[in-house]
């Protein structure tokens, strides 16, 4: 099969500050959260984006696009990271799910109907552009659960193993991740 | 444990979630057309309610221990048998389901083992026996909570530690109950909040393990605890979620 060309779009945003310091900048063997998941898409993708706030001011190491609205949740920027993104197929990754890989990402991508989600719900997962207008209205009208979002587009359900989408919540997790 | 709060207090604050939660819950316990389903602890009815769409209301019995809920369960749900009765003697005989589901339940149970050990008994001979619970760490609104309490007020009592919200402690729950082929998911899901404020109304409402500490502080520590939780929250302008993910176990009866 011809190699696809792929999108990987990390989201940085919303949880960060909960975690009691930007979780983006949190540390796991030796590097940043942010800069780890950057890595992965980078090893996975041909092209790669990230989005959150620009008003949050974290200190990334990589060009942030800022996802332009007031609302704080994960369909913010996956709308703004299809907009932004230049291949049909977006990969879609939260900065806290650290042992992701870039053969999870590709199965994802490989599976994608209008998206592929695993049975844990729509994150990490590959999204077409063609599935944008229905998730720019449920943007627009304040639908903000990304499990209604995607209700109405045509989604592929990827096992994939648990490891890889174990996420940080807190600094306790991270301690255990160590 | 009985609920001792309104059935919209409730809904407000935990309903949001799991109505979400029941429809992943459902798919991972493999419930298909033709069955005959137990809810138990059924609270105001978000499992019961995605059951009876899959099921139809006649082939869904549920179990609730609170009777504001039970009365509201049988407005909600007329055609379903919707019993009084805690999750440690449910009134049915052996074998008489082909699922057994119990959502958000067993950490509030006096005992889990015992409901557990029912939960079996009422399932027939290859059914599905399948539990669920928020993850330990893994309801951000509790987080939330708890980092902003240990940020302002570190000397106030705390919120409530509950048992089996971890994959080891619900997998030993069914395993202990002689339930075989254990399997196993997270389920991750969304609530939509309108403002910071919105959120602070909604998790004031409620007097829950996450929640009841904050009625036992004073005004000016309420307010501080406020504060902290919008500046955690990124001092939002406009609206938000919060994630909430849930550990799903599911067993065979052999």
């Amino acid at each position: 099969m011809a190699h696809r060309p792929l999108t990987g779009v990390l989201l940085v945003g919303g949880a960060s500050v909960r975690f009691g310091s930007p979780k983006s900048l949190a540390i796991l063997d030796g590097e940043t959260l942010a800069a780890r998941a950057w890595r992965l898409l980078g090893e996975a993708c041909d092209e790669q984006l990230a989005v959150g706030k620009a008003a949050d001011g974290l200190e990334l190491p990589f060009p942030l696009v800022d996802d332009g609205t007031d609302v704080r949740a994960p369909l913010a920027g996956l709308v703004a990271g299809l907009r932004a993104a230049t291949h049909d197929i977006a990969v879609v990754l939260p900065v806290d799910v650290p042992w992701m890989t870039p053969a999870g990402l590709r199965g994802l991508a490989r599976a994608c109907r209008d998206a592929a989600v695993p049975p844990s719900g729509p994150l990490p997962g590959a999204y077409r552009r063609s599935a944008l207008p229905t998730l720019e209205g449920a943007l627009s009208s304040g639908r903000l659960r990304l499990r209604h979002a995607i209700a109405d587009l045509d989604v592929a359900i990827v096992e994939l193993d648990a490891a890889l989408l174990a996420n940080v919540n807190t600094p306790d997790d991270l301690s255990r991740l160590r | 444990m009985i609920f001792r709060v309104s059935d919209s207090a409730y809904d407000r604050f935990m309903g949001r979630y799991s109505a979400q939660l029941a429809p992943a819950f459902a798919d991972f316990a493999g419930v298909a057309r033709g069955e005959r389903a137990l809810d138990v602890g059924a609270g105001t009815g978000a499992l019961a309610s995605e059951l009876a769409g899959r099921l139809g209301e006649a082939n869904v019995a549920a179990a609730e221990p609170s009777p504001q809920f039970v009365t509201a369960l049988r407005s909600r749900l007329p055609a379903a048998d919707v019993q009084e009765a805690p999750a440690e003697r449910l009134p049915w005989g052996d074998e008489h389901f082909d699922l057994v589901l119990a959502q958000l339940v067993v950490s509030f149970v006096a005992d889990a083992p015992a409901a557990a050990a029912e939960m079996r008994r009422v399932a027939r001979r290859g059914g599905v026996v399948a539990v669920c619970m928020w993850e330990e760490d893994g309801l951000e609104l509790g987080t939330l909570l708890r980092a902003a309490r240990d940020a302002v007020v570190p000397e106030a009592p705390g919120p409530r530690k509950l048992g089996y919200r971890s994959e080891r402690e619900l997998r030993g729950l069914l395993q202990g109950a002689d339930l075989r082929d254990v399997q196993t998911s997270r389920l991750a899901v969304e609530s939509e909040y309108a403002g910071s404020g919105d959120f602070w109304e909604i998790a004031t409402g409620m007097s829950g393990p996450d929640t009841a500490w904050l009625a036992d502080l004073d005004e000016a520590q309420r307010e501080a605890v406020r504060q902290e939780v919008h500046r955690r929250l990124g001092s939002p302008s406009g609206a938000f979620t919060l994630g909430a993910r849930a550990v799903a176990v599911r067993a065979t009866r052999a």
